[in-house]
């Protein structure tokens, strides 16, 4: 009883005694811990900024947990970590060569727009608005989008080179008011043609699961 | 022993007035808390029928977990939105008092009636000028939802609800932002602000539940027939949404056909429109917003959730592939009477004049009433929603209350007249009054105890009958043993504060008091034991403190009958120690029980910081008594400290917005803590001049320390 | 009272063992309790904790006079003195009053028992989804920096623990402090350390890139493109996530990396690599963890919710011990169920993700502890309710016998 008290009196008193002025010492290192049996495996070699961004990666992953929607996976679908862009972010295929995400546009910047965008990227002119109503409606989340299928050179954003033979499935929704911010939600799906068709079930499957979330308390 | 002292006749008349006074105050705060103010009225309001309120009323409901009559549903929308459990409504010039579920009955029936009766009470006149809108004259008075609907503004938007909508939204961003924590408390606490919070709160309910039946009474809003002539045409321009989901493959089919499809697509965008917007309002299974009515028993016995209407319309139409044949066909059979009876339960009203017919409705109501009790009756959840019923009408705390009051007025005029026949008397009144009221309010405990399946002290709610009881039947021991009227006057004293204290929160908190559990507090031997000790602590040490009252007013008045000084000093002293045991037994039975749950005797959480402040506070009393340090005064003052930090526990620490036993956090109830510690600690200041003794009526050694 | 004065060791004996010093401490012990709780509105509950509940003497402020107060922990001594000169050794031991003496026992068991846990408690977390394992705890509060070596294959046998008591004197400003160990081919020094770098969202907004520099005009020095500056902190201490300066040295002097620790992520540690003496080493900023002698796997995670709510009516979880890696009893760890073994305890304490729908994979969390005086205050309470229950029949008695007399006297007169 006695000596544990006695030991906090001196550490109090070396404490008073520190708190004058910041420490500025040196100090042995005491304490071991056997590792267990299962104890989880490090990351080694990673510089500074792997290290700091790693974790600010875990960051954004927990954050797009926030989003307000919930969909269900389809089998054989891997779950990419999304991104603030993507609510949900997906791959398929043996190497993982077709990629499917939904996301969520502020700002809407109109159907039309948007369609060219990827006309643009599957190496198509663009279209007017003709063609734009002349696309097929689709129900998706609150009413109806447009179901959008191209196939052509697949240039993705930044890529250098065009990847030919590929198919790109949209359903994308015109802007909606939401309050302050008119917003677009799409999902859309590209890959080698043959995969993405074989993946259409799928493709449909997943954007009719799309729902909204039950309201946080 | 009867206090015949001269020098009591001061003192006495001091007590009347001021009890006098109490009685007057409280009596104001009852007629606050009922209903009587004047409102803008109706010109016409055809009663319900009373056979159709009593079986509607008596509908059972899964709401907020837990399965309850409409009747309660109903009863604490309307204290939420009116302030009270019922309405008066001025109809031409008569008063009409309208009860919570016939009030339930116009908004789902006859919306545009129930649009009309004035049902919103605003505390704050300058919530509504910063509405845009004048205030009534009386603040008692309603306002109707037709009053903030009427006025349109350029778009034909309602202008006055746009505002309300932009300006809680602006308040939202604040109050979501952890960044803006400050700016969000100061936000609360500002009486225009919140007074605008909870309208909007309460005009959302309203408007949730005005559309809750919209799809029963307006079907899809369009004719189906008109359209294509595969459909059967109504001829009223309204197909009814169980036919539309009974053609629902057919319906697919057609829109899918390629040639003359169009204009039935065009047609079919809008009835998915309002379709899905009558089912949010009906109320899906994944929307935990509570306002919808769960109210069909689920199709499995082994389910345990009630079905709201909206769900079996989702199921049947949006997620109808997800279903495979058998199941639909299962659950088709299942679903469509309901939506049907829903149907024809609304089909007796009529849309225009919303007029009921009540012989159909009743008969309609009937069937449904039949089919739902007797499958509740099969899952054998029935029972306690019939024990709600018998609850809710027997309304036992205000019975309790109300004997409570009677008993303390009948006490208080034997004090004029002491040692009378008429006292004597009038003494057995009071025994008699005070034991029913007792009996009614511990029946209404294990009634509540009953319904719940728990120990009946879980909320902060609760814990207020709780130790109003345990500290009546306390003083009830005492005055058998002691025959002196003191401890018999302080309990009437208790049961009419602490009734009244209950009923007042109730209305403040608006919510159904009936509540379950989260996981950690469900039932385990340690809890239940530490949470009734704990109270029993609670309810000890007011008693003492209330009892160090009377000695402290004695020695200030310069009573000398030493009898009664030495007896209320034993009581004072006896509670004391009785509320150390539980208390303390409590507070550690507490920690074993936090052990046992998650591994940390204690915590120093503000709650167990509370207990362990009354435990500490009387063991200083004792001690102290002990040491010679203090005499009958002192303790006295002391267990009115005691009774202090007994209320800081009990209700200033939920205040706190901090730790784990913040079960009711409680708004705007810190002026009235302030208040009660104001009068307490001038009682113990009044103790310290009793001390000095500026009346030089003190006998020796009476009150010296 | 003797009228000759007592020598100075028997009033000193006196005072120590009387009813005045119970009734002072009990009266400071009083007001901490008040300003402690009120402490918690302002600061939370770990900084108040320790500030009036854990230390010896505090400063605080009464107005803008500055005072210093006893801290619980010595007022708890001293009255853990008291109770045991008073109540214990100078008590009149007659059999009128056995009660308040095994009460008094009872209290003195439980202050024990409080002192006990205080410092030898170890306490952590485990978060488990289902078929994962795990051998190893962390605390939620508390952070340590540890250094291990790591063999060709990446494995560590052990590691160096800095514990939050010898990097506590680095939160004030200035403070630096050099750490080594003789198995240990390099020593290094802490500077700048900052207790938390996040903001209320949880967002690293303390560790800001270079490029940013001029929206951070009290940065520290940038290295590799980043610095440390230290966020408000959290009043829930475990949302707090640190951040520090770290030089590693040789012994010769030679610097071997100058970087920035970052407070790691539990789920997926990547500490600062360090090549020294042909050996990798790794240094980690990270929540305080304990290695227990055996591992749990969670075989399933059941919650069950009352209907129609999102509140949980229930949640347990079924877990395998493992012991050498192979799987030996089972245990249901449910709500105030807990799972006892070898000293220690594990709870069902939450589960998450916090925001997870219907229907998703969810984990469990389940609170450890090894406390020695995990059952004392149960006996301790046992104790004392006796003691209280013999004392007040006694005095229940006492008073019966007493009004019987007076009663019978009465009769007696007339």
């Amino acid at each position: 009883m006695l000596v544990p008290v006695a030991r906090a009196f001196l550490v109090l008193l070396l404490a008073v005694l520190a708190a004058c002025k910041p420490v500025n010492d040196r100090k042995e290192i005491k304490t071991v811990r056997k590792m267990g049996k299962l104890a989880p495996d490090v990351e080694l070699g990673l510089d500074l900024m792997e290290r700091v961004s790693g974790k600010s990666q875990e960051e954004a992953n927990a954050g797009a947990s926030d989003v307000p929607f919930a969909w269900d996976v389809p089998d054989g679908w891997q779950v990419v970590p999304g991104s603030a862009m993507r609510m949900a972010n997906f791959s398929f295929g043996e190497s993982a060569e077709g990629q499917c995400y939904f996301t969520m546009l502020r700002g809407g910047g109109g159907l039309l727009l948007n369609l060219n965008r990827w006309r643009g990227q599957m190496g198509l002119d663009p279209v007017d608005e003709a063609a734009l109503a002349a696309l097929p409606d689709r129900r998706f989340l609150f009413g109806n989008g447009k179901f959008i299928e191209l196939e052509g050179e697949f240039k993705p954003m930044g890529a250098i080179e065009s990847l030919p033979g590929y198919k790109m499935l949209g359903l994308i929704m015109p802007e909606m008011d939401m309050g302050d911010i008119k917003v677009a939600f799409f999902v859309k799906m590209t890959g080698p043609k043959a995969l993405v068709e074989s993946e259409l079930e799928n493709f449909n499957a997943f954007c009719a699961s799309l729902r909204m979330k039950r309201a946080r308390q | 022993m009867r206090l015949r002292s001269s020098n009591f006749s001061s003192a006495r008349k001091w007590l009347c007035s001021l009890l006098v006074g109490f009685s007057s105050f409280l009596l104001c705060g009852l007629s606050e808390g009922e209903d009587s103010y004047e409102s803008k009225g109706l010109a016409k309001y055809e009663r319900w029928d009373a056979g159709i309120v009593e079986l509607f009323g008596s509908l059972p409901v899964l709401e907020e977990g837990r399965l309850k009559p409409i009747e309660t549903v109903a009863r604490y929308k309307l204290l939420r939105m009116n302030n009270a459990k019922s309405l008066r409504v001025k109809v031409g010039k008569e008063e009409v008092k309208v009860s919570a579920t016939e009030w339930m009955l116009d908004c789902l029936f006859r919306p545009k009636l129930a649009k009309r009766i004035p049902v919103f009470k605003v505390n704050n006149p300058d919530v509504l000028v910063n509405l845009g809108l004048t205030p009534n004259k009386s603040p008692r008075e309603r306002y109707s939802y037709e009053q903030f609907e009427s006025e349109k503004d350029g778009d034909g938007m309602p202008k006055v609800l746009r505002r309300l909508s932009e300006l809680t939204n602006s308040y939202s961003k604040i109050l979501d932002d952890p960044e803006r924590e400050q700016e969000a408390k100061a936000l609360r606490r500002d009486p225009v602000k919140a007074g605008i919070l909870s309208l909007k709160t309460n005009m959302n309910e309203f408007e949730w539940l005005v559309n809750t039946l919209n799809f029963a009474r307006d079907g899809l809003g369009v004719e189906l027939g008109e359209v294509s002539p595969e459909f059967k045409k109504t001829g009223t321009g309204k197909t009814k949404v169980s036919y539309f989901l009974e053609v629902f493959d057919k319906v697919r089919e057609v829109a899918r056909r390629p040639e003359g499809g169009e204009a039935f697509v065009a047609e079919l965008n809008t009835v998915f429109r309002i379709l899905e917007r009558d089912t949010m309002t009906a109320g899906i299974k994944d929307n935990s917003n509570m306002t919808s009515l769960a109210m069909f028993p689920p199709l499995s016995r082994d389910d345990e959730e009630w079905v709201k209407p909206g769900y079996i319309i989702e199921q049947l139409t949006f997620r109808v592939d997800e279903l495979s044949d058998l199941d639909k066909a299962l659950f088709t059979s299942w679903a469509m009477p309901k939506i049907k009876a829903l149907e024809r339960l609304a089909g007796a009203v009529d849309s225009e004049t919303e007029e009921v017919n009540s012989q159909v409705f009743l008969s309609e109501l009937n069937v449904l009433h039949t089919n739902i009790v007797s499958e509740a009756e099969a899952r054998g959840e029935y029972g306690k929603v019939k024990l709600e019923m018998f609850n809710n009408r027997a309304g036992l705390f205000h019975w309790a209350l109300g004997f409570y009051f009677l008993a303390f007025l009948l006490i208080a005029f034997t004090w004029l007249a002491p040692g009378s026949a008429f006292a004597r008397f009038a003494g057995i009144g009071v025994w008699a009054m005070t034991v029913v009221a007792t009996v009614a309010l511990i029946f209404g405990i294990i009634l509540r105890s009953f319904m719940l399946g728990r120990p009946p002290i879980s909320t902060l709610y609760e814990t207020i009958p709780f130790i109003t009881a345990s500290a009546i039947l306390l003083c009830l021991f005492i005055e058998w043993f002691d025959r002196k009227r003191i401890a018999l006057a302080v309990s009437t004293l208790l049961g009419v504060g602490g009734m009244f204290l209950a009923m007042r929160f109730e209305i403040k908190e608006a919510r159904d008091t009936l509540k379950v559990l989260e996981a950690v507090l469900r039932s385990n031997f340690w809890l239940g034991t530490h949470v009734i000790a704990i109270n029993i602590g609670y309810a000890a040490a007011l008693l003492a403190g209330a009892i160090g009252h009377v000695y402290i007013f004695a020695a200030l008045f310069g009573v000398k009958n030493r009898d009664f000084l030495k007896s209320v000093t034993r009581m004072v002293y006896g509670v004391s120690c009785f509320g150390l045991v539980f208390a303390l037994v409590g507070t550690v039975l507490g920690g074993v029980w936090a052990n046992d749950s998650w591994g940390r005797f204690w915590g120093w959480d503000p709650k167990e910081n509370g207990a362990l402040m009354i435990c500490i506070g009387i063991l200083v009393m004792l001690h102290a008594r002990m040491g010679g340090l203090i005499k009958d005064l002192g303790i006295s003052m002391l267990a009115v400290f005691v009774g202090i930090i007994t209320v800081f526990s009990w209700w200033h620490v939920n205040q706190l917005e901090t730790g784990l036993h913040s079960y009711g956090f409680t708004d705007g109830i810190m002026f009235w803590l302030y208040l009660v510690y104001g009068i307490e600690f001038s009682v113990i200041a009044l103790g310290v001049i009793a001390f000095f003794n500026p009346f030089g009526r003190r006998q020796t050694g009476q009150v010296q320390s | 009272m003797a009228k000759a004065p007592k020598p100075l060791w028997l009033r000193i004996y006196n005072f120590l063992s009387g009813y005045t010093l119970a009734v002072i401490l009990l009266s400071i012990l009083l007001v901490l309790t008040y300003l402690g709780t009120m402490a918690q509105v302002e600061v939370g509950l770990y900084d108040a904790s320790e500030k009036y509940f854990e230390s010896f003497f505090l400063k605080d402020k009464i107005g803008p006079v500055p005072i210093v107060l006893p801290g619980v922990y010595l007022v708890s001594v001293l009255l853990f003195l008291n109770l045991l000169l008073g109540a214990i050794i100078r008590a009149r031991k007659s059999w009128k009053r056995p009660g308040m003496l095994i009460a008094h026992g009872g209290i003195l068991y439980i202050l024990f028992a409080g002192f006990v846990a205080f410092h030898f408690t170890e306490e952590g977390s485990m978060m488990l989804y289902e078929g994962d394992r795990a051998d190893e705890i962390y605390n939620l509060t508390d952070w340590s920096i540890e250094v291990a070596r790591h063999d060709a294959d990446g494995k560590r046998k052990a590691a160096l623990v800095i514990g939050e008591e010898d990097l506590k004197p680095l939160w004030e400003k200035g403070a630096r402090r050099t750490f080594f160990h003789q198995g240990m081919p390099f020593e290094f020094e802490i500077y700048s350390y900052s207790r938390n770098v996040t903001n209320s969202k949880g967002q690293l907004t303390g560790v800001p890139l270079e490029k940013d520099r001029g929206k951070y005009p009290d940065a520290g020095e940038f290295i590799d493109g980043l610095a440390v500056v230290p966020q408000k902190e959290s009043k829930t201490r475990e949302a707090n996530v640190p951040a520090t300066y770290i030089k590693v040295k040789e012994v010769s002097g030679k610097v071997l990396a100058h970087s920035i620790l970052v407070g790691a992520n539990p789920f997926a540690p990547r500490p600062l690599t360090v090549e020294a003496g042909g050996q990798t080493w790794s240094i980690d900023l990270t929540r305080r963890r304990y290695s227990l002698p055996f591992g749990i796997e969670l075989i399933k995670f059941t919650k069950e919710d009352h209907p129609g709510t999102a509140r949980a009516r229930e949640y347990a979880s079924d877990v395998y011990r493992v012991d050498d890696g192979e799987t030996t009893d089972k245990y249901h760890i449910s709500m105030n169920k807990p799972m006892r073994y070898a000293g220690y305890t594990l709870y069902q304490a939450s589960w998450g993700p916090p925001d997870a729908k219907p229907g998703d994979r969810l984990y469990t969390s389940l609170a450890v502890s090894r406390n020695p005086a995990d059952q004392w205050p149960k006996y301790g309470t046992y104790v004392i309710s006796f003691g209280m229950v013999v004392h007040f029949l006694q005095k229940l008695f006492a008073h019966l016998r007493r009004s019987a007399r007076s009663r019978k006297k009465k009769e007696v007169a007339q």
